[in-house]
């Protein structure tokens, strides 16, 4: 297969056609015109030579480039994967160490309160009892004046009674005393002198 | 022509196409300035993956960002094509193919190899030389082909006749038209440009080229990506499942 390019001669000068004269004329004497006829499909030995070369290549292109540097590239690719990994566990433990803060607070906040209870509930029931103490003191203290109150009373009364039973006593034995007398004197006019009782 | 009309560049612009440098090897002959170039192209990516891959360490630094950006790049590539179970075994192949044609595309296009006279031909990228790209693509066709039968065995021959047996000539005739598509479009774009730049750089040797020199720097890099690209397709067609 073997074809003559010396009609690139005579179409060239058709590609710059709009070139002025001059132009022409230079590629004219650009042109191979003195050497033989060049061939441009001129399969020869080349050909092989060149498919070895570039196998050749090949072959030293995966053992020196594509599998070492692809291996890097590959390890890379790995390492960073792995760091992310971590990097993102790392995050999602401190995440679940902060929640996990956040719910002890809760809980701190929980005992907070009771405690807070627990010392209104105490200082409630403090007063309370305060309370209490004081009116049951001034309640004994009440039912000891009344007590006083009514057993002076009491006392008070009794001796009067007393008193005016004495009293009357004494007038029922004058009473008596002066009953016999009048009825003494009674039956001395009433009986004649002399009658004995 | 009138010598005032001979433009001082013409020897450093001077446009060669289909010279060869020819090198007598036993009966056969091969293409010397393509072996060059491509020996300088070999010693380049050797010299990137030396500097690049000797010390790696897990925080790259220097080169070795280089070195892990294209392999990450290629890999991208490769798993969007080939898939995600079988990717990683043809990471090295269209690595080696991106890289081969990217570093020829870009040896041509920026490095002034005109400047070393050849006794015939000049030297330019490999990937302007048929035989270079028809031996990507071979080795892209035995690529999918070993990937397909070794994958499926010989049920792999069975999208001969998917989705209808009907379409089997179609189907044969694809596998022809694969390589025939790739080693030409790559062969032909970096021919192109450098037949482009070259011809404008004859008519207006300053400033005038350098827009078309850096759409050759884009062209050779695009160039590169659609060839790992559509070999990394024809990899994953060949062994995705049919029902």
């Amino acid at each position: 297969m073997v074809v003559r390019a010396s009609g690139q001669k005579q179409q060239l000068p058709a590609v710059v056609k709009p070139a002025i004269a001059t132009a022409v004329a230079n590629i004219i004497m650009a042109m191979p015109a003195a050497a033989e006829a060049g061939k441009l499909f001129d399969f020869n030995l080349t050909l092989p030579i060149m498919a070895g070369e570039i196998l050749l290549l090949m072959v030293f292109l995966e053992k020196f480039w594509f599998t070492p540097v692809g291996k890097v590239l590959d390890e890379r690719d790995a390492l960073l994967r792995n760091q992310l990994g971590s990097v993102l566990d790392e995050r999602d433990a401190l995440l679940r160490n902060q929640l996990g803060s956040v719910k002890d607070g809760s809980s701190e906040l929980a005992a907070l309160t009771a405690e807070a209870e627990k010392l209104i509930k105490d200082a409630r029931s403090e007063v309370s009892a305060m309370v209490n103490a004081k009116k049951s003191e001034k309640q004994s203290e009440l039912d000891k004046v009344y007590n006083d109150a009514k057993m002076k009373v009491t006392r008070e009364t009794e001796s009067a009674i007393a008193a005016m039973e004495k009293e009357s006593e004494g007038l029922l034995k004058s009473l008596d005393a002066q009953a016999e007398k009048i009825s003494s004197e009674v039956l001395k006019r009433v009986l004649p002198e002399g009658v004995k009782v | 022509m009138s010598d005032f009309l001979l433009n001082p560049f013409s020897e450093i612009a001077e446009v060669s196409v289909g010279q060869h440098f020819y090198w007598q090897l036993g009966s056969y002959e091969v293409h010397g300035q393509v072996l060059l170039v491509s020996w300088f192209v070999l010693a380049v990516i050797f010299g990137l993956s030396f500097v690049g891959n000797s010390n790696l360490k897990s925080t790259p630094d220097g080169l070795q960002n280089f070195t892990e950006f294209v392999t990450e790049f290629i890999r991208d590539l490769a798993k969007t094509q080939i898939g995600e179970e079988e990717y990683l075994k043809w990471v090295p192949y269209l690595g080696t193919v991106f890289l081969f044609i990217f570093v020829s595309n870009w040896s041509g296009a920026l490095l002034p190899w005109a400047l070393i006279e050849l006794p015939n031909g000049e030297l330019a990228a490999p990937t302007n030389d048929i035989n270079t790209t028809v031996a990507l693509a071979l080795l892209t066709s035995i690529s999918y082909f070993y990937a397909g039968i070794r994958k499926k065995g010989l049920r792999y021959f069975n999208r001969y006749v998917q989705p209808a047996a009907f379409l089997l000539p179609i189907n044969v005739l694809e596998d022809f038209t694969k390589p025939l598509s790739l080693s030409f479009r790559l062969f032909g774009n970096i021919l192109a440009d450098e037949l482009v730049v070259g011809v404008l750089v004859s008519l207006v040797p300053l400033i005038i080229p350098i827009p078309i020199m850096l759409l050759g720097c884009f062209t050779s890099a695009i160039q590169a990506l659609v060839f790992a690209t559509l070999a990394g397709a024809y990899i994953g067609e060949a062994v995705e499942d049919h029902h």
